[in-house]
């Protein structure tokens, strides 16, 4: 049998050799100073919010006031146990396997395991790097304090390592729902299998179990108890190396396990997909996207192509959960903002960091719909080789790139939703309400901005699937800088009748941009 | 390989033939050596090491090559194969015809281990799939449907991988990679990226990086055809002639039902899951009288000729 190091030294060739096209080609190269000068930029911006210093150093304060210590375990407890339940469809595994693994690795004399074991090394080699962005972005806070700074990348790189621990434990439910299926056809034993894995995940960071010291040798509790600890609620928690340590631990278990439990039926998960059974009432297959959208009454074909969209989308899994979340989460974050009777209580800011307080929830703003915007990239990328047969087809340019951007923008709408409602409640400043407006302009610019970029992808790659990642990053730099603009117009004209013109004329004028460079590059595909 | 060893050497371009050399080892007696003196010392240690085209041990492929009992394969509610029965000899080319859907893509993934059959057994070279996937995967080649491969690895790197991931050795993976791209038109590219190859340029790849292996194979190849140009297609076919002569075992699966024709000594027609015929082309036309030809015989068996 072939060894892993062949396979293995194939990877590390592709990625040199992805990083070495990606660099000498002159277009990308262009992104990437780009990128730099973004990076650079966000770093200024964080710098400038240097005066956040006391409002970050009394944040720690505010979070030890306000956050229960069951809360954090069982909030850590929770995100793993969703990374189960969303693991167990097998689409996170199957992730590992790119299409030309089926005549290379699939059909050699490679194990499973192995071939696992090198995708998952691409993985953690593009995760590593895009950390390593992250922390470089994170770099200004020093100026802050290095407390804060080394706090924070504390937090960034443990988090990342538990999202890690997270997606293999998912894995693991996708290979343990694999066997339960093949060794019986009944649902009941699939379900007992996934919920048994659920259930000891939730009752493992309940309070009862994580009041234990050992019960921290579980990776999530011990995140909880080192975030804890960091912000001041356990004063015996476990420290940083300790944390990693734990994390690691558990990382290198799950894989092991994970790797060795695999078979076959990890190819036939990627090659053939998962055949949802035709079953379920009118709601449970509208929920799951099987609505046959092709009666639909609409005659212009932009309509059937932001339908064909959205319930494609929808045919994801658990996507419903989605929507579910912006009815809920506005819900909450109503009831936080017009109540006083709930239990965690309105959050005051201290009289002498108010000052503070505006550009800190203005920056949150900038990061939460930046977060919620980024749908709008993969509205093209989504489509795949089939965006050259829609370049082929009758509609105008200018259609397709509105088909993509409506939906993105109404999305996006819905998503900010519920963080606007908490970011209100967070920073409870003199005209939030007017600030939270600010959110309108950022969602139609932003979602312009990445509509431009993922029409612009097969512009730079005969690979329109895969948006090089200097043409990903670019989007949180374009994003970054238009709301600098946008800011900067609503102050210069703040307080003016002018703000009721420069306002919309700016965000007109950059969403216009955007969207004109986005049917620009739909023209150039090569 | 139609050519010896000298021949290949003597045909290989510069950059090939320093790779060689230093593959097996030849020392360079200084910056600037002659193009001649190269060639025998290249071709003297290839010889000397035994690792010459014609020096490639033979071990003959299990009869039947391919075995497949009663296999069948459903995904959710739909069956995809339904009790197929197959042998493929070594020595012999056979071909799996069918309307889209009719299973013949399935067939080829539960052969080649990628996906489990769901009842029945499927035997590749004397190993069971199921039991010994690696042990039947060593003499496997396998050019799915939709061709894709790394776009970010150079045509050589992919080849030189192949033939380590079988366990080629490098001095002889390096003659038949030579020996391939003259054949398949390939020299242009060896050092372009995958990713910016045509598609019938990655097909030829994609061939190429079988052949690279010591043979024999039993090749199971998936609308080989499509996709290359006449000459690349000319080419292919009598190199899998060439290959069943010497003992391959090939099983192809194709809609060029011309193409299925011309190559193969036997076919099987497949429809919704099931075989719906199989034979020579003769046995097929004498058990449809009124065809004479496969088109005709495959619309007999698949539903009928379609009337105007």
């Amino acid at each position: 049998m072939t060894g892993t190091r062949p396979v293995l030294a194939m990877v590390v060739k592709e990625q040199l050799n992805h990083l070495r096209r990606t660099i000498t080609s002159p277009a990308l190269l262009l992104f990437y100073t780009l990128t730099v000068i973004g990076v650079w930029a966000v770093s200024s911006l964080v710098a400038v919010l240097v005066g956040l210093g006391p409002a970050l150093g009394s944040l720690v304060s505010l979070f030890e006031e306000s956050v229960e210590r069951d809360v954090v375990f069982l909030a850590c407890a929770g995100a793993t146990a969703t990374s189960v339940l969303v693991g167990q469809s097998g689409h996170g595994l199957t992730s590992l396997l790119r299409p030309y693994d089926e005549n290379t690795l699939m059909s050699a004399p490679v194990t499973p395991r192995q071939v696992f074991v090198a995708g998952y090394f691409r993985r953690v080699t593009r995760r590593g790097m895009l950390t390593v962005l992250a922390m470089g972005i994170l770099l200004p806070l020093h100026q802050v304090s290095w407390t804060a700074y080394w706090s924070a990348v504390t937090v960034v790189g443990t988090v990342v390592l538990l999202l890690e621990f997270n997606y293999l434990l998912g894995g693991l439910a996708a290979t343990l729902r694999l066997k339960l299926e093949r060794r019986s056809t009944q649902r009941r034993w699939q379900r007992a299998g996934l919920s048994g894995l659920l259930i000891i995940v939730m009752l493992s960071g309940s309070p009862v179990v994580t009041g234990m010291r050992p019960a921290w040798a579980l990776p999530y509790n011990a995140v909880a108890a080192m975030v804890l600890k960091l912000s001041g609620v356990l004063t015996d928690g476990p420290t940083v190396i300790e944390t990693v340590a734990v994390v690691t631990l558990g990382i290198l278990a799950a894989l092991s396990v994970l790797a060795h439990s695999l078979d076959a039926g990890f190819y036939e998960l990627a090659v053939v997909g998962r055949q949802e059974e035709q079953r379920g009432g009118r709601v449970s297959r509208l929920l799951r996207g099987e609505v046959d959208f092709t009666r639909s009454r609409a005659s212009d074909p932009v309509v059937w192509l932001m339908a064909k969209d959205f319930w494609t989308e929808m045919r994801r899994p658990l996507q419903v959960w989605k929507y579910i979340y912006v009815v809920v989460g506005t819900a909450l974050s109503v009831v936080l903002n017009t109540t006083d009777t709930m239990a965690l209580g309105r959050v005051r800011i201290p009289h002498e960091l108010e000052y503070a307080a505006v550009p800190a929830m203005v920056f949150m703003l900038v990061l939460v719909v930046q977060l919620v915007s980024v749908g709008s990239l993969l509205g093209f990328v989504d489509e795949r080789d089939m965006i050259y047969q829609l370049r082929a087809s009758p509609l105008r340019a200018v259609d397709i790139v509105m088909a993509k951007y409506i939906p993105s923008v109404v999305e996006a709408t819905l998503l900010v939703l519920p963080a606007c409602g908490m970011v209100a409640y967070i920073f409870p400043v003199k005209g939030g309400l007017i600030l939270l407006s600010l959110c309108a302009p950022l969602v139609i610019v932003f979602c312009a901005a990445g509509t431009m970029i993922g029409a612009s992808v097969p512009v730079f790659t005969a690979d329109p699937r895969t948006p090089p990642l200097p043409l990903a990053l670019a989007l949180p730099t374009i994003n970054f800088v238009s709301a600098g603009i946008v800011i900067g117009v609503l102050v210069l004209a703040g307080g003016t009748v002018l703000a009721l013109v420069a306002l919309p004329a700016v965000t007109v004028s950059l969403t216009a941009l955007f969207l004109g460079l986005g049917v620009l590059s739909l023209r150039q595909y090569r | 390989m139609p050519e010896s060893t000298t021949e290949i050497v003597t045909m290989m371009t510069d950059s090939e033939l320093l790779r060689l050399a230093d593959a097996v080892g030849v020392p360079m007696p200084g910056r600037r050596v002659t193009r001649e003196w190269l060639e025998d010392a290249v071709l003297e240690a290839v010889l000397e090491h035994g690792m010459g085209i014609e020096e490639t041990p033979q071990t003959p492929l299990t009869d039947p090559a391919i075995e497949v009992e009663g296999m069948s394969k459903r995904f959710g509610s739909r069956v995809a194969v339904r009790a197929l029965d197959l042998r493929v000899r070594p020595g012999e080319i056979v071909t799996l015809v069918g309307p889209n859907g009719a299973g013949k893509t399935t067939t080829m993934r539960v052969i080649t281990g990628i996906v489990r059959q769901d009842g029945g057994r499927v035997v590749v070279n004397g190993h069971d799939v199921l039991r010994e996937p690696e042990l039947a995967k060593r003499v496997v080649g396998y050019i799915p449907e939709r061709p894709a491969c790394y776009p970010s690895l150079r045509v050589h790197e992919y080849l030189t991988f192949v033939a380590r991931l079988y366990g080629t050795p490098r001095v002889r993976a390096l003659l038949r990679m030579s020996w391939c791209a003259r054949v398949f038109q390939l020299e242009e590219y060896m050092d372009a990226f995958m990713g910016t190859l045509s598609k019938g340029n990655l097909q030829r790849v994609l061939v190429a990086s079988i052949l690279v292996r010591d043979p024999p194979f039993v090749l199971l190849l998936d609308e080989p055809i499509y996709g290359l140009d006449p000459r690349g297609a000319w080419a292919f076919k009598n190199e899998l002639r060439r290959l069943r002569d010497g003992g391959s075992a090939v099983l192809l699966s194709t809609h060029i039902l011309e193409a299925a024709e011309g190559i193969s000594d036997r076919l099987v027609v497949m429809n919704e899951g099931e075989v719906v015929g199989r034979g020579t082309m003769d046995e097929l036309r004498s058990v449809h009288p009124g065809a004479t030809t496969l088109e005709e015989v495959f619309l007999e068996l698949t539903g009928g000729v379609p009337r105007p």
